[in-house]
């Protein structure tokens, strides 16, 4: 049975989760004008890794990454798992430190740290030793129903104090392309690469066509532009740079008199953080997936729990927003070759594959 | 059976979340805000409302410090309920006091995230203690005056300014934009009175207009519900809607900008026996020359309350864009043209 819709509402609730918060003054600082050029440039680039990956997947019906790599060579196999293993670590410890720091400046100011970075860790600890896969996908759905509304009524009233003439000028007059050459652009693409990497690990357990996937990126590209651009239209550039999470703060300037409600903040984050906890634990999966599958089969049992241990213990030494905000950066080069390597890999192994068989056929 | 205990001892652990819980009876909730600011030592007021049975008057605190946070927490100490701003409404300012700047305040405002962005910000026209003292006058009502005074839903008139704290702090940074905010000071027979506004420019205020130039700023804002406006021996009209049309250009250098301004009135009051075209000429006259005299206002003190540089932005590059306030908006020409039309003359006929 096709699982599209399940994999559609996981592709999109895991990447929204990522948006919010760092992505739009990343944008932000690596241009002063049309940001919507490092957006759409970081959403085709998005849209190549996952067409150039999806294709790849394609050459081999229902196995996933792991076993693909692993039948044809060890040495090629651990080239990519490897480091997006490492990657994926990585990514677990900064979306954990960075969420309850964002929770802690924005709602829970006095709640120790270690509470909330304990609470990022157990719950979703709890969703994959408990669902699995099969009830993370459906958790995906019942996610989507629950806060896509409060979600979408956040960001269309987030449009109540834009000025348009900040969206000018459309071309900037010289250096349009000089945010390539900014690291603030690179970090950016965090948002983009994060959860990409999931699509390879989910054939073997659920069948989905890509065309799926395309749907959903549809869905995303408002909200990446919607992330940069409310800030920049309520705000201009020059304020908007000044802000640490320019999305966050747009929303507090709301004011809705027939709401009871003062601070609509809230709706906008709870249900991101419910997403946050479903992309730590998709993240914690794939995981799994590479360890049980490539090198041990240990219980879920011991490995999720030790895990949360290890990631709790790295959070912890993490002191400050400054030190999470340099791995961001260190985290960029990794980031950047799991995101480029792992597909094209893929699709050549894909290629000599479907080569060889066919050669295969013609020889029966 | 082991679920159940599995529950209970879950519940237990959710518990201690509460641990360091204030209750809403203890905690004081002050309504607004007060600083003045002299020789480097804040004055902080605040004023919370009484919570009790009868739920009337309002309580007015002071404290000095050497920032406002200090200024609070010296409140705080004293107070035997924790100092919560999170629902503070309005923050009030002496004039002195936003003559000399108020960017670092409000930079204080955003980056703490206990005070609302969405809160107002208005300048006092007397010395703080005893604009409070004023307020806190028994006769005037509930206490919750200064509140309702500013909310669009209540007691604000399109004469009055209406700015919260972040489009300051977005005029502090931008290019192109300034606000106006309120002026008020304690009424006689009511307990505020509305005193006109101020032009603040990079967070400092350097010119003011009066009530009337306020309403027509609010006008062409597009923020004018309902307001009225006086045609000098001639009659009043309530504004009932209103539209503006810019056009933007460059003539040898120096920015021009056409602007139209469309208004739709009814007529409220006539005096003596005036024909509707008379209204409709006076009135435009009038709306034009106030409009010249606050453009005059604004090119003086180079600071661009109606966000003309906006219409520029495609056509200076950046670095040009940031000399606007200085270079550009004084040798701005504006040509202001106003049309409007009189909807209907209320039950009774006009000439």
């Amino acid at each position: 049975m096709s699982k599209n819709l399940q994999v559609t509402a996981t592709y999109v609730v895991s990447h929204l989760g990522l948006i919010f918060f760092l992505y739009p003054i990343d944008v932000i600082e690596s241009t002063n004008e049309a940001h919507w050029m490092p957006v759409l440039c970081g959403f085709l680039f998005h849209l190549a890794i996952v067409a150039v990956y999806l294709k790849a997947l394609s050459y081999f019906k229902g196995q996933n990454i792991v076993n693909i790599l692993l039948n044809k060579s060890k040495f090629l196999a651990w080239l990519v798992l490897l480091p997006a293993l490492f990657y994926m670590s990585w990514i677990i410890v900064l979306a954990v430190r960075a969420f309850s720091e964002v929770l802690s400046i924005a709602i829970l100011s006095n709640t120790p740290l270690w509470i909330l970075m304990l609470l990022f860790l157990s719950v979703p600890g709890f969703m994959v030793l408990h669902g699995q896969i099969g009830g993370l996908l459906r958790l995906s759905v019942l996610l989507g129903f629950l806060f896509v509304v409060p979600v979408v009524f956040v960001m269309a009233t987030s449009f109540q104090n834009i000025d348009w003439h900040y969206f000018f000028p459309l071309w900037p007059a010289q250096g349009a392309f000089s945010f390539l050459a900014h690291s603030a652009f690179y970090k950016s693409l965090f948002a983009y690469t994060g959860g990409f990497l999931l699509l390879g690990f989910l054939p073997s357990y659920a069948e989905f066509k890509s065309r799926a996937i395309y749907a959903g990126s549809l869905i995303l590209l408002p909200a990446y532009l919607i992330a940069v651009y409310v800030p920049v239209l309520t705000l201009g550039e020059e304020t908007t740079r000044q802000l640490q999470f320019p999305y966050l703060f747009i929303v507090d300037t709301i004011e809705i008199n027939w709401l009871m409600f003062d601070r609509i903040n809230v709706f906008l984050l709870l249900s991101l953080v419910a997403f946050g906890m479903f992309f730590i634990s998709l993240t914690f999966w794939q995981i799994l997936c590479v360890i049980r599958l490539g090198m041990k089969d240990i219980s879920p049992n011991y490995l999720v729990p030790g895990l949360i241990v290890v990631v709790f213990i790295v959070c912890l030494c993490i002191p400050d927003w400054k030190t999470t905000d340099k791995l961001f950066q260190w985290n960029t080069a990794l980031r950047l070759y799991v995101a480029i390597a792992t597909p094209i890999l893929l699709l050549i192994t894909g290629w000599i594959h479907a080569k060889k068989s066919k050669v295969e056929l013609r020889k029966t | 059976m082991k679920l159940r205990i599995v529950i209970g001892l879950f519940l237990v652990i959710m518990l201690g979340g509460c641990w360091d819980n204030k209750d809403i009876n203890h905690r004081a909730l002050p309504i607004a805000m007060g600083i003045s600011y002299q020789q480097g030592n804040y004055e902080v007021f605040l004023d919370i409302p009484k919570v009790t049975e009868k739920n009337e008057g309002i309580q007015i605190i002071s404290a000095k410090g050497n920032s406002i946070s200090a200024a609070v927490n010296k409140i705080s100490m004293n107070l035997e309920d924790q100092v919560d701003l999170l629902h503070l409404k309005v923050l009030i300012v002496d004039k002195a006091f936003a003559t000399q700047g108020l960017s670092e305040i409000t930079a204080s405002t955003i980056r703490s995230r206990h005070i609302s962005p969405k809160t107002m910000f208005v300048i006092c026209d007397e010395p703080l203690d005893r604009f409070f003292k004023g307020i806190n006058n028994i006769n005037n009502g509930d206490g919750k005056e200064i509140y309702d005074f500013f909310q669009k839903n209540s007691g604000w008139n399109p004469e009055i300014a209406h700015t919260p704290v972040w489009k300051v702090f977005r005029s502090i940074h931008s290019y192109t934009n300034d606000v106006v905010l309120p002026i008020i000071k304690s009424g006689e027979s009511t307990a505020i009175q509305s005193m006109g506004s101020g032009i603040l420019k990079n967070g400092k205020m350097v010119a003011r207009l009066n009530n009337e130039q306020t309403l027509l700023y609010n006008v062409y804002d597009g923020n004018s519900l309902d307001g009225k406006i006086e045609v000098i021996g001639k009659a009043t009209v309530q504004i009932v809607s209103s539209r503006i049309h810019n056009e933007s250009k460059f003539v040898s250098g120096k920015p021009v900008l056409n602007s139209e301004l469309k208004l739709k009135v009814i007529i409220l009051d006539v005096i003596g026996n005036p024909s509707v075209e008379v209204i409709k000429t006076e009135l435009q006259i009038l709306l034009r020359r106030v409009m010249d005299q606050i453009f005059r206002k604004v090119q003086l003190a180079n600071a661009d309350i109606f966000g003309i540089g906006q219409h520029y932005r495609d056509d200076l590059p950046r670095m040009e864009l940031a000399q606007w306030r200085t270079k550009y908006l004084p040798e701005a020409k504006i040509n202001l043209e106003v049309t409007t039309t009189i909807r209907n003359t209320g039950n009774l006929k006009l000439r």
